[in-house]
């Protein structure tokens, strides 16, 4: 991986001058991989890809999400592995990700550049709203949340954790921890459950603060099993907050450090570090700008495991290139759903076998 | 939700639904079998479904009744000699029939409601939300029959659907007791919902429950593979009788290949798959991505067929959307330890086909030749529902 590609600013090219970086360095990783990691290169055979050929990026075979669920995917010697990351898992077995020294450090990297992009280059102290007792590690294994929070340490000032062990608010340390030109920062579920217990004494609480922003990440789908939307969430969060600019990111264990914020016309950018394929649901083919399909993510960042092309099953749209408002270069898209699967419920239903 | 959507479309009064359906009991009675033959014959002739085209032609249903009907289908219309020394039989209709039916695919469920018809009941059908519509479309058309003895109009006043919600437990409640016959098409769930409800101790429960389907192959050519393509392409494998997975006693590798091919013809010129939804597209590619490691994959650009070439072990779990898995066997008596009631075809294609008494012991409740699996037949999950659907009356001679 080259460096100077790390460091340059993730927002600045046009779409066309970043895909000829960002073929070069995807280039060169997906050849690390096809020699270390055999189930990668099974995958690539089985596809009649060959990376050390000539290719475009959306030839590069996708790996679903579910593939770092069923195995245990690496592309370094096992005692490179500095941390093990588990997905939160809203279905079954979580994802494991196994991260070396390289590509944690690279992911913490582009996650500061992304972030300092929307955050601006100065810290804010962080309330947390999760337990402290999230980013302890057990034998270098981390859960998602814990992974998250820990991704946050580098853009605060201050961390300071408001719930208790039982993910109960603890009012005296949010009362002592409230200031202004804070970032409230926590998972989108556990913030809503937070609104729902404790709604009118926080609104009470924050009203003497201002320029803070509320930042929360994942867990859509816990919500739309209490039938909340963005928006209804973003009201009801903001005024509870006492802020206007709330924040949604997207973003997924098995592409750690390359983020998806809402820009302030509420689209979400990809990086310089990464790109994002909508691929059609039936052809799998790549669709134009503005039709939905299946959210793929390529980034050259994971180097101790195959993780630099994902197809994931979220559904979402590229909505423009280099043109959105906000001034941010390359595409930007939403997110619009995750497909539950409707059982066969009929005699075809099959049962265990 | 309470709404009656056939043979009308309004609110729905259970109470008054069933008491019409019970007046038609005797214009039912009066019908004659050859004159119902006939309306069906007629009737299914405007179906394009292959499946309700072939068994509802007059000859297929004259057979079928008088196997179904141990040997003499005018039983159904009068006292009958069926070479017992002493006994005359008559088969007179057993009254509502109350069918539960299942979304997967619209078009099985019109068998049992034909069924009940042509056997003089009358038919109560909960519809599935899913192809409810594609349900009321294919009822309508017997209105529009007419031949020189049955008015379609007349005897579509014998069937009432209905669409009520899964968890309104009073309705089925009310509907399981009405039923002298309960016919239930459906998942696990919903046939322990229904056969778990109170019924009539005298009422006939036929329970076209879950099945699992798999094939059998030993020497094989492309028109082998040819027909397996068609039985998996058939229904997008969400009928009971839709294959799964093939064992392969010569070349199976070379046999998946070959279905690959097919799969692609048969997608291409007969069968062309519609649209899916995207928790079954990423299902899919899930299972592809899986199998590549572990196995072989053999599949089309997009989402439409897969074949996983597998030498794991026993049955595969149905993905369904035209995926099959194709498994080398050594000896095809393996297959005998898979079958239990749950399994219902097992497609074939054999030199011989000796060791099938031994392979179906346990379970299987037809072997049809390959291209021919999702066939509707009677018998039908070991039953032969028009006998069941029927109450047998003797007396001397």
């Amino acid at each position: 991986m080259n460096k100077s590609f790390l460091e340059k600013d993730p927002f600045i090219l046009v779409q066309k001058e970043k895909e000829k970086l960002f073929l070069l360095e995807i280039k060169e990783q997906a050849q690390w991989h096809y020699d270390n990691c055999s189930e990668f290169c099974k995958m690539c055979k089985n596809r009649n890809f060959d990376p050390f050929s000539e290719f475009k990026i959306t030839d590069l075979p996708y790996i679903p999400v579910s593939m770092f669920k069923a195995f245990d995917l690496i592309s370094v010697p096992e005692n490179e592995v500095v941390k093990t990351l588990y997905s939160s898992s809203t279905s079954g077995r979580p994802s494991k990700i196994m991260l070396d020294k390289t590509t944690a450090d690279n992911q913490i990297l582009v996650l500061n550049k992304i972030m300092a992009d929307f955050l601006g280059k100065q810290r804010r102290p962080f309330i947390i709203f999760d337990s402290e007792e999230t980013i302890k590690s057990s034998e270098g294994e981390l859960s998602s949340r814990g992974t998250a929070i820990r991704g946050m340490m580098s853009l605060a000032s201050k961390m300071l954790f408001v719930l208790d062990k039982d993910l109960k608010l603890d009012v005296n340390k949010l009362k002592s921890a409230l200031c202004s030109n804070a970032c409230f920062f926590g998972f989108t579920w556990l913030i809503y459950n937070i609104f729902l217990e404790n709604n009118k004494e926080i609104a009470r609480l924050c009203q003497s603060f201002d320029n803070n922003l509320i930042l929360h990440i994942g867990g859509w789908k816990k919500l739309k099993d209490l039938a909340v939307s963005k928006q209804e969430f973003n009201h009801k969060i903001g005024q509870m907050f006492h802020c206007s600019r709330i924040i949604d990111f997207y973003g997924m264990t098995e592409q750690l450090g390359t983020v998806y914020p809402d820009c302030e016309y509420g689209f979400k950018h990809a990086p310089l570090y990464s790109e994002i394929i909508i691929r059609d649901v039936n052809t799998l083919e790549p669709v134009k700008t503005g039709e939905p399909g299946f959210i793929q993510l390529l980034s050259p960042l994971p180097r101790s495991y195959p993780g630099i092309s994902i197809l994931s099953d979220d559904i979402g749209k590229v909505v423009g290139i280099d043109d959105c408002k906000c001034g941010r270069k390359g595409k930007y898209f939403v997110f619009e759903k995750r497909p539950e699967l409707a059982e066969v419920k009929g005699c075809g239903d099959t049962l265990n076998i | 939700m309470r709404k009656l959507i056939f043979d009308q479309e309004k609110d729905l009064d259970l109470d008054l639904t069933i008491k019409e359906l019970r007046s038609r009991l005797d214009y039912m009675h009066d019908l004659e079998i050859d004159d119902l033959i006939d309306f069906f014959d007629k009737l299914a002739s405007r179906f394009e479904v292959k499946n309700i085209k072939d068994f509802f032609s007059k000859t297929n249903l004259k057979q079928r009744l008088k196997i179904a009907l141990h040997g003499n289908y005018y039983a159904l219309d009068k006292w009958v000699d069926l070479q017992d020394p002493e006994l005359l039989f008559h088969a007179q209709p057993r009254g509502l029939t109350v069918h539960w039916l299942a979304g997967n695919v619209p078009v099985l469920g019109l068998f049992s409601i034909f069924f009940a018809l042509i056997t003089k009941n009358v038919c109560l059908v909960k519809a599935s939300l899913i192809g409810s519509e594609e349900l009321a479309g294919y009822l309508n058309k017997i209105k529009d029959v007419e031949t020189e003895k049955i008015k379609g109009r007349d005897l579509a006043k014998s069937i009432k659907a209905i669409l009520i919600n899964n968890d309104d437990k009073e309705m089925h409640q009310a509907l399981s007791l009405a039923a002298d016959v309960r016919i239930a098409w459906g998942g696990r769930e919903a046939i322990k919902a229904i056969t778990g409800l109170e019924k009539n101790i005298f009422s006939q429960d036929i329970i076209f429950g879950p099945k699992y389907s798999y094939a059998l192959v030993d020497n094989w050519s492309e028109k082998t593979a040819r027909k397996l393509a068609v039985d998996v392409s058939v229904f997008d494998q969400y009928a009971c009788s839709s294959p799964h997975t093939v064992f392969v006693k010569e070349d199976a590798l070379g046999f998946a290949k070959e279905l690959a091919k097919q799969l692609q013809t048969v997608n291409r010129i007969m069968i062309p798959k519609g649209k899916i939804d995207p928790a079954k597209a990423a299902e899919i590619v899930s299972l592809r991505a899986e199998y590549e490691i572990k196995a072989q994959v053999f599949s089309s650009s997009s989402t439409d067929w897969t074949v996983v070439y597998s030498q794991g072990p026993g049955l595969a779990k149905g993905c369904f959307s035209r995926v099959i898995f194709v498994k080398p066997i050594k000896d095809i008596l393996e297959i005998k330890e898979y079958n239990d009631r749950q399994k219902q075809s097992l497609g074939i294609s054999l030199e011989n086909k000796n060791q099938l008494d031994s392979i179906t012991r346990f379970g299987i409740d037809r072997c049809p030749d390959l291209g021919r699996m999702t066939f509707y037949e009677s018998p039908w999950d070991g039953m032969f529902v028009f006998d069941r659907l029927v109450r047998w009356v003797t007396t001397y001679k």
